[in-house]
């Protein structure tokens, strides 16, 4: 069963090509918010496996909301993502990834969606 | 008896007079005093006509005579000095009368008092004869006889010669006690000139006067009087024998009563009294205290005004001389002129003062010092030059209160900067409030509210205020006050000196104040457009390129993939590569558009309205001016026609531009719906934007009637 992934970030033009992207390597994404309220809402309902976060949300800091959603109950795994490279990608949290968009085409999609939480 | 003489006794009678009138010439023409020429002259005269008796006597004004030489042949004498009461029968009051000798030849059945004296002494007859000095009867010569034979006939005659000399001796006598005098007088006169002209203070001169005049008249006291008004005067000089517990220099004494002091106040002429017995007021039982029987008075006039009096008084019975009065003239005209230098010196010394301490003051405000400073320093020169004993500066916080800038530092006062006072009751603030003029109050008694109760709790006796007016309105106040003493005179206009170059201070603050608010906001506007473009850099063109990076990739992989992808991939690239170039052009066009640089303010504005949907009328004038000029006036234009789009709901717009007189002029005209608001942040923006260039900005902007903003800029620095 394909591992699902829910897509958080303002800009629709990058939400319908990361769609695609991880369409095809097997993740499949279940829904997408443009806003970290509307994540909010929408993410405890659907429980996805995974959750994509751009860093620059309109109404509110990514790298708090990807904390906030690593420690959820069902412990998704977190994937942070930016046009900028530079961001700290370390030591962030448990449970978060960092990858630049622009590396997202030749970055281990589905390994990064599914590797279990340690 | 005598026997008549014969021919050779008249020769030898002859000769014996000439060598007794020689020798008395002698002594007159060696210049001894007269009283030894009285002395030898009844002498000879005595010895010559065989007298009793013979007597030199020198009137007194009231008609009696006093002796001043005697001879008598038994040798006791009358004693010199002695009076000679006036009396209308006797031989002395005849002469005088008369102006002629006169004899008596018999005392038998004479009337008076001096008539039986003479009787008591075994006079018989006795012949008088007058004593001229300059066409004046000073006096008389009388050779009496006890012998039964009444005194020959040529007596007369003979003693005139004599009478003729001891006139001489005597003019000689006065002349040279005249110019003895006068020397004296002169040598006084120029002592204290001179200290007038060295510049003495005033007290030393009233001493040197006084001391001088008391030596000069052989007055026992002299003393100088200063009026202070019309009720009571001050001594300024002092000398003679004062009682242990006499009265010093600088008492102020009551002009009441009668005395000579209170008389030339009354009258400003010189006043004489003879007899102090029945004088009343304070000055006279000073005077009593010290035996004072009679003074002299003139007024000290200085510069038309009545200052004081000299007075000079004596103990002795004798009756001061006549002229002394005019004696004194010369030094009360030299007092006076010592005065006018004094106060003229004194008037300079001030205003001296003045001038330094206003220009501490102003160099203190040229200097850019805060207001609070400058209110200090205002606050400390002004007591000193005005003499006052508190200065306040205060600001008005509405017509009903006020706070005080300064620390008042006056005992027992214990406000302090910062305290806010009620303005409810009469007080100098408020009125100065009122009227925007300077105001004084003299008296605080039964006056309301609270600034009139503290004035008189801190034992306040007069205060004058000056209003401090900024930009046309009354902002504060300066008050001074004084415990005791009288404001000096022209407090009011010396004190709005100072209040000026307050103003001055208050409003370079507020400017100063002003420019560094315009010049944070310029640089703040920088900082917020620089946020604003790496904002939009981001959100626009970053992110485009970076949707065109991974539709590469992908599109990489999908032709070594083969798969059919490949062609929409790369158009998907290819669109968002232009989409993110033509975000960097709108980006690039907001902050400096290109049209701008390359073809001037013309260029830019066209471009400006090519691209908004408004018929905009453009008369911009061609030609180039300094780029950060033709930046403010495009960026003026910019705001405004983005202003008109967003809230004018304006049909049409003009945009006109000219130079003229070294000034760039932009306007900006719409027909819309007016009412702009000039403290909008981006008109705010421009307004600081346009003064950082020395320029102006004007926004006519009435509701209902369309809205002009207009720039003008110069263009030389």
């Amino acid at each position: 069963m394909a591992p699902t992934l829910f897509i958080v970030d303002d800009d629709g033009e990058f939400r319908r090509l990361a769609r695609g992207l991880f369409n095809d390597r097997g993740v499949e994404v279940i829904d997408e918010a443009a806003s970290a309220a509307a994540a909010r809402g929408t993410l405890s309902r659907l429980r996805p496996d995974a959750v994509l976060v751009d860093v620059s949300l309109p109404d509110g800091d990514g790298i708090e909301l990807a904390r906030e959603f690593a420690a959820l109950e069902w412990s998704p795994r977190i994937l942070l993502t930016s046009s900028d490279a530079g961001v700290a990608a370390d030591a962030i949290g448990d449970g978060i990834v960092f990858v630049a968009k622009e590396d997202l085409p030749t970055a281990p999609l589905l390994g990064l969606v599914s590797a279990a939480r340690r | 008896m005598r026997a008549r003489t014969s021919s050779r006794d008249d020769l030898a009678r002859l000769l014996e007079e000439q060598a007794a009138l020689r020798r008395v010439a002698t002594l007159v023409a060696r210049g001894v005093a007269p009283t030894q020429v009285f002395a030898a002259v009844a002498q000879e005269v005595g010895q010559l006509l065989d007298v009793d008796s013979a007597h030199v006597g020198r009137y007194e004004p009231d008609g009696s005579a006093t002796t001043v030489g005697a001879w008598t042949k038994g040798g006791d004498k009358l004693p010199l000095g002695t009076r000679i009461p006036c009396d209308d029968h006797s031989l002395v009051t005849r002469v005088l009368r008369t102006g002629q000798a006169q004899r008596v030849d018999s005392y038998e059945n004479l009337p008076g008092a001096l008539a039986a004296a003479a009787r008591a002494l075994g006079v018989r007859s006795s012949v008088g004869v007058p004593i001229e000095v300059e066409g004046r009867f000073w006096g008389v010569m009388a050779v009496a006889s006890r012998s039964d034979e009444p005194l020959p006939a040529d007596t007369e005659d003979r003693t005139t010669a004599f009478t003729e000399l001891v006139g001489t001796a005597i003019a000689n006598g006065q002349a040279r006690t005249e110019v003895a005098r006068l020397g004296e007088a002169q040598a006084a006169l120029r002592r204290v000139a001179t200290l007038v002209a060295r510049g003495a203070t005033a007290d030393d001169v009233f001493a040197a006067v006084a001391e001088e005049v008391g030596l000069l008249l052989g007055v026992e006291d002299a003393s100088l009087f200063r009026f202070d008004g019309e009720t009571s005067a001050t001594i300024v000089a002092d000398k003679g024998d004062r009682p242990p517990d006499g009265l010093p220099v600088g008492t102020q004494l009551s002009l009441s009563g009668d005395n000579v002091t209170a008389q030339v106040r009354r009258t400003g002429r010189p006043v004489r009294i003879d007899d102090y017995a029945n004088l009343s007021g304070p000055i006279a039982a000073e005077a009593h205290k010290r035996g004072i029987r009679a003074a002299v008075g003139t007024p000290i006039v200085v510069e038309g005004r009545l200052w004081g009096a000299m007075v000079g008084a004596t103990r002795k019975t004798e009756r001061l001389p006549p002229d002394t009065v005019s004696r004194i003239g010369a030094f009360t005209e030299l007092v006076a002129t010592a005065i006018a230098n004094t106060e003229a010196r004194g008037e300079v010394a001030r205003l001296a003062q003045e001038q330094a301490a206003l220009r501490r003051v102003a160099t203190l405000v040229a200097h850019g010092a805060s207001p609070t400073e400058v209110f200090d320093a205002v606050a400390e020169e002004m007591a000193g030059v005005l003499d006052a004993d508190q200065v306040i500066v205060s600001r008005y916080e509405s017509e009903a209160a006020l706070t005080i800038l300064t620390n008042p530092e006056h005992h027992g006062d214990t406000r302090g900067r910062g305290t806010r006072l009620a303005l409810d009751g009469p007080s100098v603030a408020r009125s100065v409030w009122e009227t925007g003029r300077p105001a004084r109050i003299d008296d605080w008694e039964g006056l309301p509210g609270s600034l009139a109760a503290i004035a008189r709790d801190t034992g306040i006796g007069s205060s004058v205020g000056a209003p401090l007016i900024v930009e046309g309105r009354v902002w504060g106040v300066i008050a001074a006050s004084w415990a005791a003493d009288p404001p000096p005179a022209a407090t009011e206009e010396r004190m709005m000196e100072f209040a000026e170059l307050v103003d001055t201070a208050i409003a370079n603050a507020d400017s100063r104040a002003e420019l560094t608010a315009s010049r944070a906001r310029v640089l703040d506007a920088g900082d917020s457009a620089r946020r604003r473009v790496v904002r939009d850099l981001h959100d626009g063109a970053q992110q485009r390129l970076v949707h065109t990076i991974v539709t590469l990739k992908l599109a990489q992989r999908s032709h070594r993939q083969r798969d059919e992808t490949t062609e929409s991939l790369i158009a998907d690239a290819l669109a968002q590569a232009e989409e993110a170039n033509a975000e960097l052009r709108e980006l690039a066009h907001g902050i400096h558009p290109s049209a701008l640089t390359r073809g001037g303010l013309r260029a830019g504005v066209d471009a400006l309205v090519a691209r908004i949907d408004l018929p905009v009328t453009v008369d911009v004038a061609g030609g180039r001016c300094p780029s950060a000029i033709e930046a403010s006036a495009y960026f003026v234009v910019a705001e405004a026609l983005t202003n008109v789009i967003k809230h004018a709901r304006a049909r049409q717009a003009q945009v006109t531009a000219s130079v003229a007189a070294g000034v760039l002029s932009v306007e900006v005209r719409d027909d819309g719906v007016g009412g702009a608001d000039p403290a909008g942040d981006g008109l705010v923006g421009l307004d600081d934007r346009v003064a950082a260039l020395g320029g102006r900005l004007r926004i006519h902007s009435p509701p209902g009637e369309g809205t002009l903003i207009a720039a003008t800029l110069p263009l030389a620095v």
